[in-house]
């Protein structure tokens, strides 16, 4: 068969074949779509990191140790390097709240924070309150700034306790998401 | 021979068939569903390839040739008609019955095939898709395509399966006309004595081979 012969065969074939081709242009599209999509997503996360990683991270780099907190060597190491240091731990604890006949529980991440964090940027609450204020100890008792899906998931309100770990903590403090 | 092998076990569909078809004759496929009648006419048509035994047909051994060419073969030597057309639905009549002159290289395939739609009284309809034609047209339009390139051998299978009494008549005489116009031989699957009746010679199938074999006229 000739190529002009199967030209004319396949564009009489297309005369049915306009609907399924639709499909497949949108098909095609909509894969297009997802992809530019992605690139987007992917494009505004990189560059948020790039003009707000300091903020976001706090400082203009960390360091991290595992299982132990920098000893002094490595605090003079950072200090003779650094404008500022501030001293971070973070872990995963458990949040329990006891309200008398039902004991309420939450898997959290904790960060345990300095007086000089953050060192970039501003810890923004809510209700709008200085962040030192929020962790300031009331009735003997440290205050935390918790994050409000796990404020909701516990039953919290401001003012609440609960405990982490041993000690109970007070008052729950949430943070601006 | 043609036996059909599948997970339940092997099938005999034709067995022992010995038969001698004259050129220029007609003959009429007669006998029950499941006899065998459309099996022995895709066997001739080379269609459906044998599982024993060989098929001639103008001198040559379809039983011989590849896919390609048994293609080129009914190309040049047969024409088919269905008992549902196999009309394609996206060509029009006039491209429908063009179609085998096209693949032929026939430079006027179209003024060709106009004039075979005028013969079989579907001119008017040229122009039109399948879908837009009644079953009686659309088997005119096959009967035109089968016939456009002046085959030797006609094969038709229940071509008046699908229609009613008034069209299928129709169809009959236009198959017999064309078949005394161009002198083809004709093969006729049908599950009508009357219309068996109207060939040179009836050949009766059960269960997968020949229970009879008659003149007609």
């Amino acid at each position: 068969m000739s190529i002009a012969i199967a030209a004319r065969f396949a564009r009489r074939e297309l005369r049915g074949g306009l609907k399924g081709f639709t499909i497949l242009l949108s098909c095609l599209a909509l894969g297009v779509a997802a992809i530019a999509a992605v690139g987007s997503v992917r494009t505004a996360i990189e560059t948020g990191l790039s003009v707000e990683g300091a903020a976001l991270l706090g400082g203009d780099a960390e360091l991290d140790f595992t299982y132990h907190f920098a000893n002094a060597q490595e605090k003079e190491w950072m200090q003779s390097r650094a404008n500022a240091v501030s001293e971070i731990a973070e872990f995963r604890s458990m949040a329990v709240v006891d309200n008398g006949d039902q004991t309420e529980r939450g898997l959290t991440q904790v960060k345990a924070i300095d007086d000089a964090y953050p060192l970039i940027g501003t810890m923004v609450l809510n209700p709008a309150m200085d962040l030192n204020a929020a962790l300031a100890a009331q009735n003997g008792l440290p205050g935390a700034v918790m994050e409000r899906a796990l404020i909701d998931r516990l039953g919290l309100s401001i003012g609440d306790t609960f405990a982490l770990g041993n000690p109970t903590i007070s008052p729950v403090r949430r943070n601006l998401a | 021979m043609l036996s059909l092998d599948g997970n339940a076990g092997r099938v005999d569909i034709l067995d022992g068939i010995s038969l001698d078809i004259e050129k220029g004759q007609t003959v009429g496929l007669v006998g029950p569903s499941g006899s065998g009648k459309s099996s022995l006419l895709m066997l001739m048509g080379g269609l459906e390839q044998a599982s024993g035994g060989t098929i001639h047909a103008l001198g040559q051994d379809l039983t011989a040739m590849n896919e390609d060419a048994l293609a080129r073969f009914r190309r040049d030597n047969m024409g088919v008609v269905f008992q549902s057309f196999h009309l394609i639905p996206t060509m029009t009549a006039v491209e429908n019955v063009a179609t085998p002159l096209e693949l032929a290289g026939v430079k006027d395939a179209f003024e060709q095939a106009r004039s075979e739609l005028s013969d079989v009284g579907i001119s008017h309809r040229a122009d039109h898709y399948p879908s837009q034609m009644s079953g009686g047209e659309q088997q005119r339009v096959a009967l035109a395509r089968a016939s456009v390139t002046r085959p030797k051998i006609l094969l038709a299978d229940e071509p008046t399966g699908n229609l009613d009494g008034t069209n299928g008549n129709a169809i009959m005489d236009l198959l017999f006309g064309l078949r005394d116009k161009h002198g083809a031989t004709l093969v006729l699957v049908t599950h009508s004595d009357v219309l068996a009746a109207r060939c040179d010679q009836i050949i009766r199938l059960e269960d997968g081979l020949i229970a009879q074999e008659s003149i007609a006229k």
